[in-house]
């Protein structure tokens, strides 16, 4: 699989294969890495922050190509900024997860040609301040967007969920689903606020968002097979972030972070 | 030999009397059918007896041999021996019911768990009930049918070894094979392990298969009448009005039944 390893803003290409392209651009105010994807590929970046770090990834996907992105962000204060560009017919499958000491990280989608199609899959476990903005624009006709954020707040843990998706006039038969859902653990103040703009009435579209802790029933029932409290919370924990996830590796790793948050 | 005693219970739920001075005693070996109108306390029975904190004992005794478990935690009460098979068992998103198994049965044998074990015993038991295999990696219920769920709850016991199995409405949501299929399979149990089970339905068709040694009426949070079989036929013909005020012993009731043949 390509791979890319960004500490702080250094970036190091580990492996990329001719189907990707790429430039970095430190002229800007904001150090850049812009990719171009020209054939169906993967690509697992790994991000890790030591200091405060400000950095954009721009993502452009050619006409039918399609993408399999695996995105880990793990460390301390950051700044974040990342476009995904889909062109005709182009798909992408976004798995992310974060496990990050304050963030503020603002995701941009443009579904700019027809039948593009974003899958967007994130998970988070939050002990300090997080905030994610996202923002989906269907600029064509048939586009497809299904964004799913779990986050689980633990300890000082606080998450914003802004996710806002745009049809305009005339983009009809697009598809637009927003499922959001925050396990708060702390009692600190979690937000979601799942947007939908919309001007034409020829659209699917629906929304859900949900703060709360896991349900008294599921709880009784694991309970009620013999596991105690702890190893059936933790045992919730683990199926909320780690469904969805079809790598091994990156399901190991989580696992590992899960366990030493609930040691 | 183990046993579950309760005496004398009541039960509220935000304020309302649920269970009024509720007494039964079963035993292993001995397999007690719990029939009555809906809303009469028969599932609250049963949550209680596991432990479900969403409901407040006000008076009385609940015993598994001889220790108090009014006030023990829900997975103690598992780990000691108690199984409930939920009418409604819930959905759990990214659990797979591998995971769950594993855990719950490694929950209770500690150091005793064996993975290897776990795992044939796991597929022998999925084959005796004729499920899916793929159904074990699959999370919790998540797009199971009515039956598939009912038939995940008797995987769960039989995983668990419980020595008083309780089971709410098993035979709901179930087609007549998938009814053969999980009544049979928990007499097997019954047969294998001889524990103590408590049954709630309301249909005499589970019974013809998980045959029941003792007969329960329960209204308004109590039991009214005991007997044997012959009293699910008289609920059958009769039904549950004024029940309470007909005095019947078992041969009464097969003259009851008899006289409305």
């Amino acid at each position: 699989m390509n791979k890319i390893e960004i500490v702080n803003d250094n970036i190091n290409i580990i492996n990329l294969n001719n189907d990707i392209t790429y430039i970095i651009d430190e002229n800007s105010l904001v150090k850049t890495l812009k990719l171009k994807i020209l054939k169906d590929t993967s690509l697992f970046i790994n991000y890790n922050f030591d200091n405060l770090t400000k950095l954009e990834v721009i993502f452009e996907l050619n006409e039918f190509t399609n993408l399999k992105l695996y995105e880990i962000k793990t460390g301390f204060e950051s700044k974040i900024r990342t476009k995904y560009l889909l062109e005709k017919e182009s798909n992408l499958n976004v798995l992310k997860f974060n496990d990050v000491d304050t963030i503020n990280e603002n995701v941009v989608v443009n579904l700019n040609g027809k039948n593009s199609k974003i899958n967007y899959i994130f998970k988070t476990i939050s002990t300090s301040k997080e905030k994610y903005d996202l923002t989906i624009y269907h600029n064509y006709l048939n586009t497809e967007s299904y964004i799913k954020n779990n986050g689980v707040a633990i300890k000082d843990g606080k998450i914003k969920f802004n996710v806002s998706s745009f049809v305009e006039k005339g983009n009809k038969e697009c598809n637009v689903n927003q499922v959001n859902r925050i396990i708060n653990l702390t009692d600190n103040k979690c937000e979601i606020y799942p947007n939908l703009y919309i001007d034409e009435y020829d659209v699917n579209a629906a929304h859900s968002a949900l703060i709360g802790k896991f349900s008294d029933t599921e709880m009784f029932y694991l309970q009620s097979r013999g596991i105690n409290e702890k190893d059936a919370l933790m045992l919730l924990i683990k199926g909320f972030i780690l469904s969805d996830i079809d790598l091994e590796d990156i399901k190991e790793m989580i696992s590992k972070k899960i366990q030493e948050y609930w040691r | 030999m183990h046993s579950l005693k309760i005496i004398n219970l009541c039960v509220d739920i935000d304020n309302k009397n649920i269970l009024n001075n509720f007494n039964l005693e079963i035993k292993s070996g001995e397999i007690h059918a719990i029939m009555g109108p809906n809303g009469t306390g028969k599932s609250t029975l049963l949550k209680v007896i596991m432990g479900d904190s969403n409901y407040k004992i006000t008076s009385g005794e609940i015993y598994f041999d001889d220790t108090l478990i009014n006030n023990l935690e829900v997975d103690k009460r598992a780990n000691l021996g108690l199984f409930l098979g939920l009418q409604l068992p819930p959905e759990i998103e990214g659990v797979t019911n591998a995971d769950f198994l594993r855990t719950a049965l490694h929950s209770k044998e500690k150091e005793n768990f064996k993975l290897f074990d776990f795992i044939k015993k796991l597929d022998e038991n999925v084959e005796k009930l004729k499920m899916d295999k793929s159904m074990i990696h699959r999370d919790i219920n998540e797009g199971f049918s009515g039956g598939e769920r009912k038939k995940n709850e008797i995987l769960q016991m039989y995983t668990l070894k419980p020595n008083i199995v309780m089971l709410d409405e098993i035979d709901s949501g179930l087609d007549v094979d998938s009814l053969k299929i999980v009544g049979e399979n928990v007499m097997d149990y019954y047969n294998e392990y001889n524990p103590a089970i408590l049954v709630i339905t309301h249909y005499k068709r589970l019974l013809s298969y998980i045959k029941p040694t003792h007969v329960h009426i329960m209204k308004n949070g109590t039991i009214i009448k005991s007997g044997d079989n012959t009293l699910v036929e008289y609920i059958e013909k009769n039904g549950y009005d004024n029940l309470e005020k007909i005095e019947l012993n078992s041969t009464c009731i097969v003259e009851e039944n008899k006289k409305n043949e």
